[in-house]
């Protein structure tokens, strides 16, 4: 075997146990995660948008509705485990962008943040969702 | 002049406290940046100063939005993260599929 053979074998023998051991802490693309952000997202910033015209009361059935349905989306990625917890942690940060949306609602006559706040802060929401479905869509698709 | 540099070179600022010229360069190289996601933001900053001069958004409603900003950016910081992962995976299975189970079996 030549040296450059050997010395080849060697690094890709170390590549290996260097993925071997670490792994790679990153899940494959889902598609129930895409179907869940994709439909999510069409249900809060519907809601969202809403504030700026809807009293609370109006909306508050619906708000714990789709609060329940973020709650169901991140225990499922939760579940998934360590290789999944980016994802797992952007479903916390986009639940926490609709709470804060629910607490200013809640607080704030109509108006009090302008009149066209919530349909801005809805697209705040949307580009969020985004950030989130794009990522799923970069992961590998699982061969085994 | 576009209505988001009208609006901050209009703010009065006796204490000199606010960058306006770095500001409106801030902004205006964001547009022009190769990342989608950042000239998305700029495009974001933009919109709302303009609502704010026009009375659509309150000072209050303006400084939340902003603030949202950041959390955008946390999103986006894992999506790179996530890239990079899904990089080094592909790798890892190649040369496992590729290398150990191909090439190795004909050396």
């Amino acid at each position: 075997m030549g040296k450059h053979a050997y010395r080849f074998l060697t690094q890709v023998v170390f590549l290996i146990s260097l993925f071997g051991c670490a792994g790679v802490p990153v899940s494959y693309y889902d598609a129930t995660t895409y179907t869940q952000l994709t439909s999510l997202k069409a249900e809060t910033t519907t809601l969202v948008e809403s504030f700026d015209v809807k009293p609370y009361a109006e909306n508050q059935a619906k708000i714990e509705a789709t609060a329940l349905s973020l709650r169901k989306a991140y225990e499922y990625e939760k579940g998934k485990g360590n290789p999944n917890s980016d994802t797992a942690l952007q479903f916390t940060k986009i639940s926490d962008l609709f709470s804060s949306d629910v607490v200013d609602y809640k607080e704030n006559a109509p108006g009090t943040l302008g009149k066209r706040y919530f349909r801005e802060a809805s697209g705040v929401l949307g580009q969020a969702f985004d950030i989130a479905i794009s990522t799923e869509n970069l992961k590998n698709k699982d061969k085994r | 002049m576009s209505k988001f540099t009208d609006f901050i070179d209009g703010l009065v600022d006796e204490g000199k406290t606010l960058a306006k010229t770095e500001i409106k360069t801030l902004v205006a190289n964001a547009k022009k940046d190769q990342s989608d996601f950042v000239r998305l933001q700029a495009e974001n900053l933009e919109r709302w100063t303009v609502m704010l001069a026009d009375g659509d958004l309150t000072a209050q409603g303006y400084k939340k939005l902003v603030k949202k900003m950041e959390v955008l950016t946390q999103l986006d910081v894992i999506k790179l993260k996530v890239s990079a992962k899904a990089s080094a995976q592909r790798l890892a299975e190649g040369i496992k599929t590729l290398v150990v189970n191909s090439l190795f079996a004909l050396i």
